[in-house]
């Protein structure tokens, strides 16, 4: 298993320069204009001075390899040096990787949004996993009961029905009728009393449910299968022949086993957390990090959108790695050589 | 097992029941409070930000800072301060509540002086008599948000900072030779050639001025480096900035300096401007929800808006600069073959369009104007038949298309000899189907704009064929992509321009032969439908070289654009007007400012 870990992360190396590379020729070839957004009647000669500063008319190959030595050696030295207090080499005047729209190191952006991702998704992603197993598991022990018919329907719905409807229409009930919720976040809230933690859980419900029913979906429906698969297994006869009880039987092992599969899809799940779920966020205006996508791409801010992108990239290499690993280790059957 | 399901199931909808229990919401970290029925009501404006905004400054009624918070929805988040590094208006509004210019607009479009002590003219002096330079005095007493005093030299930096052409400015010194102090409160711009009209520069929050302590390692390629600066520049106005994050929040608290301070100015101790989202939610939590104060940029449609404004919670203003959503009319001929809507000093001529005012003056005629602004903009738009719609040049000569003549335009067709020899519904010109490519940028409004136009010409024997690029690629000034409105690689557009300034010499330039894009100079150039007049040209040479006074100057403006409209190269369609909400509690705030920053008189705004 080591070797194989080994191996594995030795591969990812050159899969991660090849993906950069790959997101760098999309964006280079992508028609995009840093000033679209400038007013017309701007002189052409001003807009092609803009672009010359911020490197835009540099050759494509120049470009990466900056971006290359930014992204692999200047950014990580300066996350050290932030976390540890420490001054690696020139920390003072050390070259960043500038987003063109707001002329500010594009990894302190991206730091700046992480927590308002992370509330919001890891919130309903959590939530998500501690109601569509349950869920799961009780519609597949009572298949085709009426828990597991409302139980189908209510997934089909949550999964069908698109976020940007189920938003709106909980904007309306809950802000504008009832008064209930803001209809924005604020990500300066600091939570430091009963009623700022209250305040953060207001503004966080509506976009946390209305995230939740979609996940719950998904995985409640593949949790179901699997248990399914487990609840005609011999093992399973063996056990109530032996004389266990129900819970015994559901909770000590098929659970299990059934879960196996789930938390594999699970660990797959984790990059799409920091991706943000774009539609929800522009909707709930919680700015996020899948906004900050959205936005440097409509405004052809290109540093941007590459570290975005080449981040979200390696969440993925890593915990496709982990999938693989908690697999192996949770199934005893698996063997990696 | 099963149990412990079930309690997590009910801990979690326990969660969610106690955050719904008791009907009021706290949406901002300070006192404002929103009841259920949604009605905006201010419980306590008493100051409460942290540090306790409410200011002792001066003998005065020490009522400055005292009205708490005031929140501000900007759809398009700032990205930064720095107006000479900004990507759209949003920059410059975020910077105007702490930098400041020389003198900026009202919202009749008048200048008023803002750092300066008064408006330089020809009888003070402040410029010269052949219009080769003016001179600029500043207010006695100015002082940085850090207490430092405001000089001469700081506007000559701003100069320099923005003339380095490393550091990427966005505004255009190109007709300024020099800008040199003349002492600590005298600053003198000398310009290239003469300038009639000698207020462009350090003039409306697009030019303000920096203070050359704070940004002096910030010119050229050091400008990546001045992170800090750019979100909180140091300047003269109401407040500073606290905190900027890109495109999300930019929150402000009052400048303790500023010297409105005595009168008890501003009246506001904090601002927050909330980015994000899209026009109609920001709509909504002003309008609707009674969230915030203040949203900008209402591109809603009115059947969506006034039903927000119904619910009494807010107000919506409607400012009306020179913007015009207008049809370009491809002179050239965008046929894809080697010169494609290439000039090519008049050898590519479009074989329909060009010197045909007749033919296009029926186009016109069919379009219903009224229905246009109904459907898209409300109260936001009205009709317009002039590219130049401003005072005090408003011509009136082309008013006869504010009526939409179908039968007329039927007339005029057939009578130029446009008619349908083939039976097919379509006429023909010269042999030629009048079948054409009419483009805009991808928008809700635009589409449903698009659709009617094509109905209307669909009654007159005319077939659009509607595209819609996204505004990315159609603004592209890059010219990367083939959708942009420089290569015009179609035979009809629809966008909106408009100047950036009340004076028409600036914008109306852009028509001239000179100013024609092709592919041999880049696409440089704003004379997009490639109009090329003789007369035009001679009619702008003469008005630059008018002095503002002149009695015959408006007499020219109003030529120029009649002959460019009734020439068949434009035809105007909506004047558009910036629409922002205000909270009904909101007082102050006067006429909303189209030509300058909508914060330019923030300091005089309290709430009733």
């Amino acid at each position: 298993m080591a070797q194989y870990v080994i191996r594995r992360i030795l591969f990812a190396i050159p899969t991660l320069v090849v993906i950069s590379l790959i997101i760098f020729a999309i964006l280079d070839l992508a028609p995009g204009d840093p000033t679209s957004q400038l007013p017309l009647t701007l002189p052409a000669e001003v807009r092609e001075q803009i672009r010359e500063s911020l490197g835009f008319n540099d050759p494509f190959i120049i470009q990466w390899l900056k971006w290359m030595q930014l992204m692999f050696i200047n950014e990580p030295l300066h996350i050290i040096d932030s976390i540890f207090n420490t001054c690696i080499g020139d920390c003072e005047s050390r070259a960043r990787i500038i987003s063109w729209s707001s002329r500010a190191p594009a990894v302190d952006i991206i730091f700046q949004r992480l927590p308002q991702t992370l509330w919001v998704l890891g919130a309903s992603f959590v939530l998500g996993i501690l109601i569509a197993i349950p869920v799961g598991i009780i519609s597949a022990y009572k298949q085709y009961s009426a828990f597991d018919n409302i139980g189908t329907f209510v997934t089909m719905i949550g999964y069908s029905a698109p976020t940007f409807f189920t938003g709106i229409l909980a904007i309306i009930v809950f802000s504008v009728w009832l008064g209930w919720f803001p209809s924005f976040y604020d990500s300066t809230l600091v939570v430091n009393s009963w009623d700022t933690f209250l305040a953060h859980v207001k503004q966080m419900a509506m976009p946390v449910a209305v995230l939740t029913l979609f996940n719950t979906a998904a995985l409640s429906r593949f949790t179901r299968a699997s248990v399914l698969d487990n609840l005609n297994e011999d093992y399973v006869r063996t056990a109530r022949s032996k004389g266990l009880g129900e819970t015994m039987v559901v909770t000590t092992h098929v659970m299990r086993n059934s879960l196996i599969p789930v938390v594999t899809l699970i660990a797959l799940q984790i990059p799409g957390i920091f991706a943000g779920a774009i539609i929800t966020e522009q909707i709930f205006r919680i700015n996020g990090l899948g906004a900050l996508l959205i936005t440097a791409i409509g405004q052809a801010d290109v540093p941007m959108v590459q570290t975005l992108t080449f981040m979200f990239a390696f969440l993925i290499v890593v915990f496709n790695l982990l999938a693989d690993v908690t697999y192996g280790v949770l199934d005893p059957r698996i063997r990696y050589d | 097992m099963k149990r412990w399901q079930w309690l997590s199931l009910v801990a979690a909808l326990a969660l969610f029941v106690a955050a719904c229990g008791s009907g009021t919401v706290d949406t901002t970290t300070d006192g404002s409070a929103t009841t259920g029925t949604g009605a905006a009501t201010t419980e306590g404006t008493t100051a409460t930000t942290a540090d306790g905004s409410s200011t002792t400054q001066g003998t005065g009624t020490g009522e400055a800072g005292s009205g708490g918070e005031f929140i501000a929805f900007q759809w398009q988040g700032p990205s930064q301060a720095n107006a000479y590094l900004s990507t759209g208006t949003k920059d410059l509004l975020a910077g105007s509540l702490v930098l400041e210019p020389l003198a900026e607009f009202d919202p009749a479009g008048q200048l008023v002086p803002a750092l300066a002590a008064e408006l330089p003219t020809q009888e003070n002096g402040g410029i010269a008599a052949d219009f080769s330079s003016i001179t600029w005095t500043l207010q006695e007493g100015l002082l940085w948000s850090d207490g430092t005093p405001v000089t001469a030299d700081d506007v000559v930096f701003s100069w320099e900072y923005c003339t380095n052409p490393e550091t990427g400015c966005v505004a255009d010194f190109a007709t300024v030779e020099s800008v040199v102090a003349d002492d600590d409160l005298n600053v003198t711009i000398t310009f290239t050639e003469p300038q009639p009209y000698p207020f462009t520069h350090f003039v409306t929050y697009t030019y303000p001025i920096l203070q050359r302590a704070q940004f002096a390692d910030c010119a050229g390629a050091g400008a990546d480096a001045c992170t800090e600066q750019n979100f909180a520049p140091i300047g003269t106005g109401p407040y500073m900035v606290t905190d900027l994050r890109p495109e999300d929040i930019v929150t402000y608290e009052i400048n303790p300096n500023y010297r409105g301070i005595a009168e008890g100015k501003p009246f506001f101790g904090s601002i927050t401007i909330e980015g994000g989202g899209d026009a109609e939610a920001v709509a909504r939590s002003v309008l609707e929800i009674g969230e915030g104060d203040y949203a900008w940029n209402l591109q809603v449609a009115p059947e969506i808006l006034d039903p927000m404004e119904g619910a009494g919670n807010g107000v919506v203003l409607a400012a009306f600069a020179s913007n015009v959503e207008h049809l370009n009319f491809n002179q050239t001929d965008p046929a894809e073959d080697a010169d494609r809507s290439d000039y090519a000093g008049g050898a590519n001529p479009h074989p329909v369009f060009f010197d045909n005012p007749d033919l296009i003056r029926a186009l016109s005629m069919a379009i219903n104007r009224e229905e246009l602004v109904a459907v898209g903009y409300g109260a936001g738009g009205t009709p317009t038949c002039n590219i130049w719609p401003s005072e005090p040049a408003i011509s009136t000569n082309m008013d006869a298309c504010l009526t939409q003549d179908i039968e007329g335009a039927n007339a005029l067709l057939d009578e130029i000899g446009a008619v349908d020899s083939d039976g097919d519904g379509v006429r023909e010109w010269e042999g030629i189907p009048l079948e054409f490519d009419f483009v805009t940028s991808t928008n809700a409004v635009r589409q449903s704009n698009q659709d009617l136009i094509a109905d209307y010409w669909d009654q007159i024997g005319v077939v659009a064929n509607m595209r819609n690029e996204d505004a990315g690629l159609f603004f592209d000034g890059t010219n990367a992509s083939d959708a942009s409105i420089w290569k015009f690689f179609a035979d009809i557009q629809m966008f909106t321009n408009g100047s950036t300034g009340p004076d028409p010499q600036g914008y109306m330039v852009q028509y001239i032969t000179t100013q024609i894009p092709e592919s041999t100079n880049a696409y440089a150039g704003g004379n997009i439908p490639r109009y090329a007049s003789e007369e035009y040209d001679a009619l702008w040479a003469q008005l630059s070289g008018m002095s503002l006074d002149d009695p015959a100057r408006n007499e020219v403006v109003i030529q120029l654009n009649d002959l460019i409209v009734g020439s068949g190269a434009i035809i105007p369609l909506v004047y558009r007007a910036s629409v922002s909400a205000f909270a009904n509690d909101i007082q102050g705030v006067g006429d909303l400012n189209a030509w300058d920053s909508e914060y330019w008189n923030i300091e005089e705004w309290t709430r009733g």
